[in-house]
C-alpha cells in the first residue's frame, strides 16, 4: 500500500501560482476557493526586507486535526494516506476548517474572498451542487471530495485522489516527465513550470520523495504541531522559506 | 392505451418493466391519474416491436388527451407535439433508433435513470433515499427488470400504485418529491436540449407538467439544510468565542471545548482555538496575492 506524500522544493519555486491555476480548474473550484495557495511573507526588518512565499496545499496529514474532531466522520484518512471529505457525510459544521493549524479548508457557503462577483449567484444550480459552472471537469465523487461541491459543506485539496487512486500499484513516483504516469499525476505537480513539486511513495524508501527529503533535507511545516504533514518542503541555502520558519512557526 | 389489462388485478407487489395499464375507460378521478402514471411508465420502456409502435402512434395521443382531459390537465400542446413527432415516424425502427439514440448510447444525452438530475451521479443519496421508499412501501423490483430502481418507468409504476392504495407505507406525494418532482423537468429540458421535435420531448414535457401538482410546497431538504445552517451561524444562539485578532464570533465556547478535548485525544495542541481560520495567516504574517 502506497503512501502517497508531496515535496515541494523552494529552491525551485518562483511563485508564479501556475499549481493554483491547475488546481482550481482541475478540481472546478470557485475563484478565490484556491485548495492550494502560494503564501507570501516579508523577511527581514525594512529597509531590508525580502519578500519570499511557499505553495501551500493540505499537507495530508499523517495525525490530522480535522479528522480528529469531525463530529460525523466525514472527514477521514484513506488507506493510502490522502484526507478527504465525504460531502455525502459532512453537516457543514465546520469544526474541520477551524481545528486545521494550516488553514486549506474551505466552506462553500463562504462568501467570495477574491472581490468579484458572487459566482454561485450568477452560476446558479438547479440540481444538488451548489453551483453550476460554464464548465467543469468531468470526475465526480462526492465521497471522496471530488467535483462541484454540494450546498453547506466544506472542501479541501483531494492530492488529486481521482488521479492518484488509478495509479499502478506499486508506483514509487508519480513523474510527470514520464508519459504513462502523467494522467495519474496531480495536476498542480504537473503543471508545475520548474519542476518544484514532486509527488510518490512515502513508504518506499527508492522513492524520489524520499530520496529528496533525505539529500536536501526535507522540513514540514508547523512541524512542532505534531501533525506530521505528509508534504515536505526542501529549503536548501537559498530557499523562499527558511528551515527554522517551517518548523518552528507559531499559530 | 400501450397495454389493456386490468390494474386491479395486480396480485403481486413487484414492480416490472411492462405494467399493464386497465382498457376500461369509465374510471374514478384518482384510478385515472393511475392510469395515467402507468401509461407515462409503459411509453418510456424501449418500444420493442410493431405493437408497441403502433399503440405508441395510434393509442397514445388519444389515450393521454382522455386522461389528462378527465384528470383536468391542460396537456393540448404537450399531445399536439406527441402526435407531430410520431408523425415523422414510418415504422418501429426508427421510433427505437430514437430512443436509443436519446436514452441508451453513450454518452447518454438525457438518461432515464433519474437521480442523476438530483445527485448529479449514480449511486447518490437520491437512489438510497428511493430505495427506502419502495422497502416501505413493500416494493421490490422484479428480477428481469434489468436496471436500477431509479428508472422512470419504475418510478412512475411505483407512484400509480401509491396512488392506490389506502394506507401507503409512503405517502404518493413525499415518494413524487424524493426525485420525479425534481427530476422530470430536468429530462424534459435534456430530452429538448438534444431532439426538441422528438415525441419523447412532449412526453417528458408532459410528466413534468403533471408531475409539479404533486410538489411540495414548502420545507424541502434544501431547506431544511438552510435552516440548519443558518441556526449554526447564529451568533445570537450559545455563548460564542470570539477571535483573538479580528474579535468576531467564529464558533460556540462549547463546540471549541469539544474541538479542543477531540485534539487533546490524538496528542494535538489547542492553542491555535484562540483564533478564527481568518486570522491566523495574518498572524504569522503570510498574506495572499489576489490571481487576476
Ligand atoms: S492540513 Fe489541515 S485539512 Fe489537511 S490533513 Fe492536516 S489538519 Fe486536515
Ligand atoms: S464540516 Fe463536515 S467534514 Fe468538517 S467537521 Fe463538520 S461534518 Fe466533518
Ligand atoms: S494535489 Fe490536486 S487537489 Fe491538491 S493542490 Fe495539487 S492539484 Fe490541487
Amino acid at each position: 500500500m502506497a503512501k502517497w506524500g508531496m515535496v515541494i522544493d523552494l529552491e525551485k519555486c518562483v511563485g508564479c501560482q501556475a499549481c493554483t491555476v491547475a488546481c482550481g480548474m482541475e478540481n472546478t473550484r470557485l475563484p478565490g476557493e484556491h485548495w492550494q495557495d502560494v503564501i507570501f511573507f516579508q523577511e527581514g526588518e525594512y529597509p531590508n526586507t525580502e519578500l519570499k512565499w511557499f505553495p501551500r496545499p493540505c499537507m495530508h496529514c499523517e495525525n490530522p486535526s480535522c479528522v480528529a474532531v469531525c463530529p460525523v466522520r466525514a472527514t477521514y484518512k484513506t488507506e493510502e494516506g490522502q484526507v478527504l471529505v465525504d460531502w455525502e457525510r459532512c453537516i457543514g459544521c465546520k469544526y474541520c476548517m477551524i481545528a486545521c493549524p494550516y488553514g486549506v479548508r474551505f466552506y462553500t457557503e463562504e462568501k467570495p474572498r477574491y472581490g468579484g462577483p458572487d459566482v454561485k449567484a450568477v452560476f446558479k444550480s438547479g440540481d444538488a451542487r451548489s453551483w453550476d459552472p460554464p464548465w467543469r471537469a468531468p470526475q465526480e465523487d462526492w465521497r471522496h471530495g471530488v467535483g462541484v461541491q454540494p450546498h453547506d459543506v466544506v472542501s479541501k485539496c483531494t492530492f488529486c485522489y481521482h488521479r492518484v487512486s488509478k495509479a499502478p500499484k506499486g508506483t514509487a513516483d508519480l513523474d510527470p516527465q514520464n508519459p504513462a504516469l502523467r494522467e495519474f499525476t496531480p495536476a498542480c505537480v504537473v503543471t508545475c513550470p520548474t519542476g518544484a513539486r514532486f509527488f510518490g511513495d512515502l513508504s518506499n524508501p527508492h522513492s524520489e520523495v524520499n530520496k529528496q527529503i533525505a539529500y536536501k533535507n526535507g522540513v514540514r511545516l508547523l512541524d512542532h504541531l505534531g501533525n506530521k504533514p505528509q508534504v515536505y518542503y526542501l529549503t536548501g541555502e537559498g530557499g523562499s522559506v527558511p528551515a527554522e520558519r517551517a518548523s518552528k512557526l507559531k499559530v | 392505451m400501450l397495454d389493456a389489462a386490468p390494474l386491479a388485478g395486480r396480485d403481486v407487489r413487484h414492480i416490472t418493466a411492462d405494467v399493464p395499464a386497465p382498457a376500461s375507460t369509465d374510471m374514478s378521478g384518482a384510478l385515472n391519474e393511475q392510469v395515467f402514471w402507468l401509461t407515462l411508465a409503459n411509453a418510456f420502456l424501449p418500444p420493442k416491436g410493431e405493437a408497441a409502435f403502433a399503440a405508441f402512434r395510434d393509442g397514445l395521443p388519444l389515450d393521454l388527451a382522455e386522461l389528462t382531459g378527465e384528470m383536468g390537465l391542460a396537456a393540448d400542446a404537450e399531445i399536439a407535439s406527441l402526435r407531430m413527432g410520431i408523425a415523422r415516424m414510418s415504422e418501429a425502427l426508427e421510433l427505437l433508433v430514437e430512443y436509443s439514440s436519446l436514452f441508451l448510447q453513450p454518452p447518454v444525452p438525457a438518461p432515464l435513470n433519474l437521480t442523476r438530475y438530483v445527485d448529479g451521479s449514480v449511486n447518490g443519496p437520491c437512489l438510497d433515499a428511493l430505495e427506502n421508499a419502495y422497502r416501505l412501501a413493500g416494493i421490490a423490483k422484479r428480477d428481469d427488470l434489468r436496471d436500477l430502481p431509479d428508472h422512470i418507468a419504475v418510478q412512475l409504476e411505483t407512484l400509480a400504485v401509491l396512488l392506490g392504495e389506502e394506507q401507503p407505507g409512503i405517502d404518493a406525494r413525499a415518494f413524487a418529491n424524493l426525485c420525479l418532482v425534481g427530476a422530470l423537468p430536468r429530462l424534459a429540458a435534456a430530452i429538448a436540449a438534444e431532439a426538441p421535435a422528438s415525441p419523447y420531448a412532449a412526453l417528458a414535457r408532459l410528466a413534468a407538467k403533471a408531475i409539479a401538482g404533486l410538489a411540495e410546497p414548502t420545507d424541502s431538504a434544501s431547506e431544511r439544510r438552510h435552516r440548519r445552517a443558518q441556526r449554526r451561524a447564529d451568533p445570537t444562539l450559545g455563548v460564542w468565542r470570539s477571535c483573538d485578532s479580528c474579535g468576531r464570533p467564529f464558533a460556540r465556547e462549547k463546540e471549541i471545548a469539544i474541538m479542543a478535548k477531540a485534539l487533546a485525544q490524538v496528542g494535538l495542541p489547542a492553542e491555535h482555538l484562540a483564533r478564527c481560520p481568518d486570522c491566523r495567516d495574518a498572524a504569522q504574517g503570510f498574506f495572499r496575492r489576489q490571481i487576476k
